[in-house]
């Protein structure tokens, strides 16, 4: 099956499920989560069902296209919804099944794995799925965000789309993998994947970005501070972003680190903050 | 009488948490069935990553009947001073259903109060399982539980089913959303349906027919009988510690393992990174050629599910450790390009601790610490220079790719890159080992420098843990300060010497940290007794008695080495008379010393008159020298020999001469004579703590 096949199978899959599709969120994000349809809609008791293709950037797992598993941007597909359905498990093995799998063949085994991000403050507890020993899935109920304890929870479902294709398609090397019948994803990506590197690693100038994080946080402090919600949470992206740059060039000293990510925290709460009051003056209106 | 089956069907269950979580349900369903007066008989716990399921067998049907006494009103409450009962007692008589012709006057104090029997009807066993069962699950307390549907009751992961029979009747015990049902399921990929129960037997024989092996201990005998099989056709034994082989078997409700290749013949990577991408990543176990002591290239995975398509999932596993292996490589060969030296000043880029600076701070620590425990070990110019420098470069691996990636190979990469780079095998081999051991019971450094950096690492963590504030308790212990502390318990109890300089040790340690933050204070005294502390707890744990553990730890804390070969040997006499005596004259002697003011001078001889008090003196001025020699010398058993030849004159003493003499100069001659004593059996240990029942000797 090819990469773009996968997609659409999975968008057409979760559409079935009730799920609304959505394109990739335009920031660069490190993880599907950071997307405001799963960071802001988590919050609140209002039902959700979102699946979306996200690019995500890591520039630290980079390696300028020259090791075949590792890569600066990946392809997750993330699926959240809210509140979990209780067949949600069997579910999503229909998903694996669409994707041409004939499970009774193979080995699923669902391993623990929790996962916590500072920035965010922000918590899920649930398991990577392995197909064969190969890490395929993330499987999780997100218990918290922004130190809000969410009710009810969501499930949050993040498909890591190349090594699913490297299995299909028995590729040793991500490169190799067929986007369609004629191009391969190196095609597509080989060369943006070596030049983001050199830039992340190599070109980037940590002075220049030092300074940018602070005007992104002032002004995403500034927007969120008068309620401008999505202008002000994308400003919090592109810091989120300034920072992983930063630290893939070893920028950052362990006191900046704790400061820079204690802003961002800061960015992530006054979000969900506006978002739920949002929320509650909804409900006081449809009451 | 009845048996009870007791089933709660979940996703997976994280399998470091399978056999704990069935022992806790165990000990709940215990605890609350015991308040109740309900027979039963055995109770069995089972579990699996699905499962968690308690039997109990043979319950009777009903409580037993009991007749209890209930207490009224005072007298002058329930009747008027003409003899009418009063609201009060008609209120009693009502709520308890008792008549008037039944009750008694019992006298309280001196006050006169209404009593009547009530009889009580036991409650049905299946209230009680119903009530107990629920309770029971939800007072069960696991690391990071979770919430999963609207209920919001937080368990280890989401409940799906509950299943309670007595006999062959549901209980409907129902936790959370969850109702509870007549079935349970299968092996959840290949028979995920529904299967109906009927009775407890029914549950077990339908389980196994549908690839469930319900019991820890039978899923353990499987992998591991077919595990040494599979080694042993490649002429190899798997390796694995008791701990992670539970995390591995407990993945799997029918495991199968499987032999899978490691395509490393041409690749030249150190065996470490070969382990622990099969351990870690791929929680499979490596194969060793025993006699070579090399890891083969195969492991030994194990499937969840019966052998079918085995190539299959075997071609998956394999293709995962190829391309983790090949990463790990090229970790590795990225690292080989860095001067190993050179990352130490970067160091300060590693977070320490919160509050206690970074990685370089601790590293300029340890290698101050190391110049001091070389003055006062009297080490050698070599011997120091190679502490000194291994202390250096001791965390400069927290820096290296593979490090990072394989956060299990901190020190172990370490002394191999230190090798690499043409440092000598000393400093290379206290670097890798400076972490060991890892856990109670692992193996010790085995070299000297690895033994003293490794204390000197936990020391400082230790030490810096307290000063700031950081505590723990018997419950609580997030930073794993208790490990820190047994690891330094185990590593100087496994030193020849019979003494450390552990106090000096430890004050070294404390000043950097007093010069560092005005706000800390001085907590010596506060660590030894933590020191101490470790060190009873590694007594019990070899097997020591409570109480001559006690007698030892008392002793100063430098002789910490050789507590346990002391009180190995206290143990071994427990039965002797004469340590009996020695005891008990150590416990009059301390308590004569501690009811008068303290002793400073010592025994003139010829104040001594009489005869046993003077032979005693001899005796103790004879011994005494080559006592203490025999202690230096780690020879426990020929001192204690050595005092069980002066115990006849101990016993005469105390029989014929009277201590607190009217004449001053005579009683202050004895108790020094005393403090002699003292001093002489405190040497060995002090004896006064050990406890000997009804005079016998209870060795039991």
């Amino acid at each position: 099956m090819y990469f773009q096949e996968m997609i659409l199978k999975l968008e057409n899959f979760w559409t079935k499920q009730g799920c609304i599709v959505l394109p990739p969120f335009d920031e660069q994000v490190g993880a599907g989560t950071l997307n405001p349809f799963t960071f802001l809609k988590v919050f609140g008791k209002k039902p959700w069902c979102v699946a979306y293709l996200q690019p995500s950037r890591r520039p630290s797992d980079g390696r300028y296209g020259e090791n075949p598993n590792r890569l600066y941007m990946h392809h997750q597909f993330q699926v959240i919804i809210k509140p979990p359905s209780t067949d949600i498990k069997e579910i999503y093995l229909g998903s694996l099944k669409a994707l041409g799998l004939k499970l009774a063949k193979h080995e699923v085994k669902f391993i623990e794995d929790n996962w916590e991000t500072a920035v965010l403050g922000a918590q899920g507890v649930g398991w990577e799925v392995r197909l064969d020993g190969l890490e395929i899935t993330q499987f999780t109920y997100f218990q918290q965000a922004a130190g809000i304890k969410l009710d009810p929870v969501s499930v949050e479902i993040t498909y890591g789309l190349e090594r699913l294709a490297m299995f299909l398609q028995e590729k040793e090397n991500v490169f190799d993998i067929m986007w369609n019948e004629k191009y391969s994803y190196g095609d597509i990506r080989k060369d943006t994947e070596k030049e983001e590197c050199i830039y992340a690693f190599d070109e980037s100038d940590p002075k220049m970005l030092f300074e940018l994080f602070e005007m992104y946080e002032k002004e995403g402090a500034r927007l969120l501070e008068k309620g401008i919600l999505i202008p002000g949470y994308q400003y919090l992206l592109k810091c989120s972003h300034t920072f992983n740059l930063l630290e893939a060039r070893g920028a950052i000293s362990i006191a900046e680190r704790v400061k820079l990510i204690a802003k961002m925290r800061h960015l992530a709460t006054l979000a969900a903050k506006i978002f739920l009051e949002r929320e509650s003056e909804n409900e006081k209106l449809s009451i | 009488m009845k048996n009870y089956l007791f089933e709660i069907y979940t996703d997976e269950i994280p399998s470091t948490l399978v056999n704990f979580g069935a022992q806790e349900l165990k000990s709940n369903f215990v605890g609350l069935l015991n308040s109740y007066k309900l027979n039963y008989g055995e109770i069995q716990s089972y579990s699996t990553s699905h499962r968690l399921v308690v039997l109990i067998k043979d319950i009777e049907e009903k409580e037993e009947n009991t007749l209890v006494e209930l207490k009224g009103p005072a007298y002058s409450f329930a009747y008027s001073e003409g003899g009418e009962p009063l609201v009060a007692l008609k209120k009693f008589l009502e709520t308890n259903g008792a008549k008037e012709s039944e009750i008694y006057i019992k006298e309280i104090k001196g006050n006169r109060y209404i009593f009547a029997k009530k009889f009580i009807n036991g409650k049905d066993a299946k209230e009680i399982l119903l009530e107990v069962s629920q309770k029971a699950v939800l007072s069960l307390k696991f690391p990071h539980g979770m919430r999963w549907d609207s209920s919001n009751i937080e368990f280890t992961r989401p409940i799906k089913n509950v299943l309670s029979i007595f006999g062959n009747e549901l209980i409907g015990v129902s936790i959370g959303n969850i109702p509870f049902s007549s079935k349970t399921f299968g092996f959840a990929f290949d028979s995920p349906f529904a299967i109906e129960i009927k009775n407890s037997d029914e549950y077990f024989k339908k389980l196994k027919e549908n690839y469930i092996i319900l019991s820890y201990e039978d899923r353990k005998k499987i992998v591991e009988k077919k595990s040494f099989e599979i080694a042993k056709s490649v002429s190899g034994k798997p390796v694995y510690t008791e701990e992670f082989f539970e995390s591995v078997v407990n993945l799997n409700e029918y495991p199968t393992p499987f032999l899978c290749n490691l395509e490393i013949s041409n690749i030249n990577i150190p065996d470490c990174i070969i382990e622990s991408v099969v351990k870690s990543h791929m929680k499979a176990f490596p194969i060793i050629d025993a006699v070579k002591n090399r890891l083969l290239p195969y492991f030994i995975a194990v499937k969840n599910g019966p052998s079918d398509f085995i190539d299959i999932v075997r071609k998956g596993y394999e293709r995962v450790a190829k391309a983790r292996l090949l990463d790990g490589l090229f970790f590795y060969h990225e690292d080989q390009e860095v001067r190993f030296e050179s990352l130490v000043n970067d160091l300060s880029d590693v977070v320490f601790m919160k509050g206690l600076g970074n990685m370089l701070d601790k590293t300029n620590r340890i290698v101050k610490l190391a110049k001091k425990v070389s003055e006062l070990l009297l080490l050698n110019k070599q011997e120091e220079n190679d502490f000194e420098r291994s202390s250096l470069l001791a965390k400069a691996d927290l820096l290296t790719n593979v490090v990072k990636e394989f956060p299990d190979l901190q020190g172990t990469i370490g002394g191999i890159y230190a090798k690499n780079q043409r440092e000598n095998d000393n400093v290379s081999t206290a670097i890798a080992e400076q972490y060991l051991p890892r856990f109670q019971g692992d193996r010790i450094p085995l070299s000297n420098l690895g033994k003293l950096l490794s204390i000197n690492d936990r020391i400082d963590t230790l030490v810096g843990s307290i000063m700031s504030g950081v505590s723990f308790s018997s419950s609580k212990d997030p930073f794993g300060l208790k490990r820190v502390a047994s690891g330094i318990v185990q590593i100087l109890s496994s030193l020849d010497a019979n003494s450390f300089p552990i106090y000096e040790l430890i004050k070294a340690s404390v000043n950097p940290f007093l010069e560092s933050n005005p706000k800390f204070s001085d907590q010596t005294n506060e660590l030894i007794s933590i020191t101490r502390d470790r060190a009873s707890y590694y007594l019990k744990a070899n097997g020591v008695r409570y109480d001559v553990a006690k007698a030892v730890i008392s002793l100063p804390i430098d002789v910490l080495p050789s507590y346990l070969r002391r009180a190995k040997l206290i143990m071994k006499h427990l039965g002797s008379e004469n340590l009996e005596i020695i005891c008990q004259s150590h416990k009059r002697v301390s308590n004569i010393l501690g009811s008068v003011e303290e002793v400073t001078c010592s025994v003139e001889r010829s104040l001594l008159f009489d005869n046993n008090e003077v032979k005693l003196y001899d005796a103790i001025e004879e011994s005494e020298k080559l006592f203490r020699e025999l202690i230096n010398n780690n020879d426990y058993d020929a001192a204690l020999q050595m005092l069980y030849t002066i115990t006849p004159l101990i016993t005469k003493f105390f029989d014929n001469v009277l201590i607190m003499d009217n004449d001053e100069k005579t009683r202050t001659n004895r108790l020094a004579l005393l403090k002699r004593l003292q001093t002489l059996f405190s040497s060995l240990a002090d004896f006064s703590n050990i406890v000997f029942s009804n005079g016998n000797n209870s060795d039991k």
